[in-house]
């Protein structure tokens, strides 16, 4: 990968490709515009350590990993609903980002074995086999927990009058 | 999954690009501002450190380390083929020629003769450097073993030495004179006037006694009669008429090789250059010209080197001119190493 060897246009590259995927595994734990900020964090660890990765293919699983990580991490020194009340009155568009905001609070409210499969789908669009390879999932998992997790937040967002 | 209208839900939350769910549609849109856009939050890698050239240390560690098994290996081999307590005897084994499995198991020591029969050959153990061959009828006694010089004196017979080891450890001495191993495969048999018959299989063979000396490289022949200079190296693969003229140019003296160059001259080819030029080096000076002549013409020499300089004297000329042609280097006998191998001997 020419990325590894410090050519930061193949990096840039990568930011593009999979900036929405880590994004989608962070805002399935984390508020919104940390969730961002966060991304950005992720990538320039990455870029920092990109040298131990041993096998360029495994890339998106790796970042995967490191998004994961970093909103654990996150979450333990920011309690998560403090947060995502305060930004959500915060922004330019009130009305949109209050609708978004409570719909992703419909997501965080769910088992956690279908958040990152609905942020990743929802949220950035990513495809069933695209969710498969960055969760490390087998497809027929991801089917079913785009299938329940859906049926879940169609629920929740049904008792919330949508 | 669960029920038959969930199916288009199900189909367009695997593949966004199918057919699309108003349903997952409407939650898409309320979650659109929450979408992620990379290109309106640029990564700003210039402060970042860069990422370090990988140097994959494990790899190198291991080709390093097994560089070094390798070499201590090759080390210790070396030394325990070149290691011998002086005047140590040798092992042989006796086989007869009638019956190939009868063998028996002897030792060579120093001054004490082996002589075969006809019906009798042995297979001797060079120390731990080699071995060597010895056809029926031979005689060959033991004469010094030490860790740097093994000799050996051949009176009769034929004898095949294979050999690893640096130049000058092993070597024969014949009623004609000494040949001397420089690391490689040779034949050479002592007839019953006393003649050294040399062919060399790989490497190089140094022949040499009172009257002068010859180098025999790999796939070439040489005779040493007594009271005569060693002959110079004759390719295998040279004409009949070109051997036997050289031959006799050499066994005749002046008037004889006078009356062969022309043959001489006439049959030589390219690959003959070498034996041109060594019998150039010990011909008398007005016999020089031809034969190098004609070896400028198969070879040319290098820049420096001229027939005029060589016939006038200049020695190193003709050795600058030798050291062009396509043989094997002297020096360099490890490069042998396969002659080591158990299953070649």
């Amino acid at each position: 990968m020419a990325a590894q060897g410090g050519d930061r246009d193949a990096f840039a590259e990568l930011y593009a490709r999979f900036g929405r995927c880590v994004h989608a595994i962070l805002i399935a734990r984390v508020p919104p515009d940390a969730a961002a900020d966060l991304a950005q964090d992720v990538f320039l660890h990455a870029w920092a350590t990109l040298r131990s990765l041993r096998n360029a293919a495994a890339f998106p699983g790796w970042i995967a990993a490191i998004a994961r990580h970093r909103a654990i991490d996150f979450v333990r020194r920011a309690p998560l609903e403090v947060e995502l009340d305060e930004r959500a009155a915060s922004r330019d568009e009130p009305d949109l980002r209050a609708q978004a905001a409570e719909a992703l609070a419909a997501i965080h409210g769910l088992p956690e074995t279908y958040r990152e499969t609905l942020t990743l789908r929802l949220i950035e669009g990513c495809s069933g086999r695209e969710i498969a390879v960055l969760c490390g999932l087998t497809e027929d998992s991801v089917r079913v927990n785009l299938h329940r997790g859906f049926k879940l937040l169609r629920a929740r967002l049904g008792e919330h009058g949508h | 999954m669960d029920t038959e209208q969930d199916r288009p839900i199900d189909d367009y939350l695997w593949d966004p690009s199918a057919t699309s769910s108003p349903e997952v549609e409407a939650v898409e849109r309320q979650l659109a501002p929450l979408r992620f856009d990379s290109s309106k939050r640029p990564l700003s890698l210039e402060a970042a450190p860069a990422v370090r050239p990988i140097v994959r240390l494990r790899p190198l560690l291991a080709i390093a380390a097994t560089l070094a098994l390798v070499a201590v290996g090759t080390g210790a081999i070396l030394s325990w083929r070149l290691a011998w307590r002086t005047g140590a005897a040798w092992t042989a084994e006796i086989e007869n020629a009638s019956q190939s499995t009868a063998r028996v198991e002897t030792r060579l020591t120093v001054g004490e003769p082996l002589q075969l029969t006809s019906t009798n050959s042995a297979r001797v153990n060079i120390a731990r450097i080699g071995t060597m061959q010895v056809a029926p009828d031979s005689a060959i006694t033991l004469t010094e073993t030490t860790a740097t010089r093994h000799r050996v004196v051949l009176d009769r017979g034929s004898v095949n030495v294979r050999i690893w080891a640096p130049p000058g450890m092993f070597g024969l001495r014949t009623p004609a004179g000494m040949v001397r191993d420089l690391g490689c495969v040779f034949d050479l048999t002592v007839d019953t006037e006393g003649t050294a018959h040399l062919h060399v299989d790989t490497g190089w063979v140094e022949m040499d006694n009172d009257f002068g000396e010859s180098l025999v490289p790999a796939g070439a022949v040489a005779l040493m009669r007594r009271l005569s200079r060693p002959g110079v190296p004759i390719f295998e693969d040279a004409s009949d008429a070109f051997a036997r003229a050289v031959r006799a140019a050499q066994d005749g003296g002046d008037a004889a090789e006078r009356r062969e160059m022309d043959t001489i001259v006439r049959t030589a080819r390219r690959h003959d250059t070498l034996t041109l030029l060594m019998l150039a080096n010990v011909s008398a000076s007005d016999m020089k010209r031809p034969l190098l002549t004609r070896a400028a013409e198969l070879w040319p020499p290098p820049q420096g080197v001229s027939v005029d300089g060589i016939v006038a004297g200049d020695r190193e000329q003709l050795w600058k001119w030798h050291s062009t042609l396509d043989l094997p280097p002297v020096k360099n006998w490890w490069r042998n190493w396969r002659d080591a191998l158990p299953w070649r001997r």
